[in-house]
């Protein structure tokens, strides 16, 4: 077993968004634009990974009557400092994603792996399976967002200075009073695309063979 | 039992040491948005010496800037109005807890329904309507601009007289 399995395994086999189906409602309800989905993949992986490296640093320390509430208190503080560095440094996109980024404390994408994966495994591989499964949800949001993006407004990238300064020139669009279609925007027409990347990707895993992702093969060591 | 208070003050310690390295980061952040997104909606930046007075800023030019607030779907909705002869010249949403995604709308003064505003001299002669899906919000903005504008008649700024 390559030391990168657990990377690969949490990002795609067991995608999080797409695999598993967790962490739905942020990602339909933020996944508007591509930077949208980039500022809410990026704090969600801060959360994930500090949160799964500190429980593993420290799962043999954790009693066990009070595993669950302990896991709780790391993720939380994991997503207020979140909260606060996005209000230092994008306080614009925070202000537009906020709700989002606070209730990261209860995607049960982060509390599953911390309980199933982290509190069990060495720090090693417990940051790689949270790097795994942030870039995996990372990665099904920006999908979502540049589709919803491109179809809803007609551009790519708007306003990823607010994320990244000087990236103003990213901005791509379709043309120059390029409209959208704005069920795209529209909370239906996230399920509908969500449903489309779906069934298109689980064609794709099955045709390449791995088709593992009806079960979800959880704990492999 | 130790153990965890053990982990409750490491958490307390990161969360205080984040916040002390933030929070004069985040107090500058949020003025200069205020800055910003008054100067542009009265299209200059306010005189120096004017202030917020009683909830209205008046820029002694025929320019005002009232605040309002009606109880939303999710919590408070504060906007910003600026009145220019009895007119309004434009709305901001500075806070709320709308539902994101449905309330979007609030963070688009330019466009959409929020730009039905402009022009007008009363909310009460409005014939937009409120928005389906959003109707408790909308009404909101509605009530709350109303509270705004009322607050832009009655309070008259002493100092703009001398």
């Amino acid at each position: 077993m390559s030391a990168s399995t657990p990377f690969r395994t949490a990002a795609i086999a067991r995608n999080p968004a797409w695999a598993q189906l967790l962490g739905l409602c942020p990602l339909l309800a933020v996944s508007t634009s591509v930077v949208n989905a980039a500022a809410l993949g990026l704090a969600s992986a801060f959360v994930l990974m500090g949160s799964n490296i500190t429980i593993a640093v420290i799962r043999r320390g954790i009693p066990d009557f009070a595993r669950l509430p302990s896991f709780v208190l790391v993720i939380a503080t994991f997503t207020t400092c979140a909260m606060l560095l996005m209000q230092a440094f994008a306080f614009e996109l925070y202000l537009r994603i906020a709700l989002f980024v606070q209730i990261i404390v209860t995607n049960c994408m982060i509390l599953g792996r911390v309980e199933a994966f982290a509190s069990r495994q060495p720090v090693g591989r417990a940051f790689l399976d949270a790097a795994g499964t942030a870039c995996g949800f990372a990665l099904a949001l920006l999908v979502l967002g540049a589709a919803r993006e491109l179809i809803g407004q007609g551009t790519l990238m708007a306003g990823m200075e607010q994320l990244i300064p000087g990236a103003q020139s990213w901005r791509l669009s379709l043309s120059e009073d390029a409209g959208g279609l704005l069920l795209a925007s529209l909370p239906p027409g996230a399920f509908i695309i969500a449903g489309l990347v779906l069934g298109a990707g689980n064609a794709v895993l099955r045709r390449s063979g791995s088709a593992a992702t009806g079960s979800p093969g959880e704990n492999s060591a | 039992m130790l153990r965890l208070v053990l982990i409750a003050a490491a958490c307390a310690t990161l969360l205080a040491f984040t916040d002390a390295c933030t929070a004069d980061r985040i107090t500058g952040n949020a003025r200069a948005y205020e800055h910003r997104q008054i100067t542009d909606l009265a299209g200059a930046a306010p005189p120096p010496g004017t202030m917020w007075t009683d909830d209205v800023w008046d820029f002694c030019n025929g320019t005002q800037l009232a605040r309002g607030w009606a109880a939303g779907y999710g919590g408070p909705i504060r906007l910003v109005v600026g009145v220019s002869a009895g007119r309004i010249l434009g709305i901001r949403v500075t806070d709320h807890q709308e539902t994101p995604g449905l309330a979007d709308f609030l963070r688009q003064p330019e466009r959409g329904w929020l730009a039905g505003f402009s022009g007008r001299a009363r909310p009460e002669a409005m014939a937009v309507d409120a928005l389906a899906g959003a109707t408790i919000t909308s009404e909101a903005v509605i009530q709350a601009v109303r509270r705004a504008m009322a607050r832009a008649d009655e309070v008259t700024i002493d100092r703009c007289r001398a």
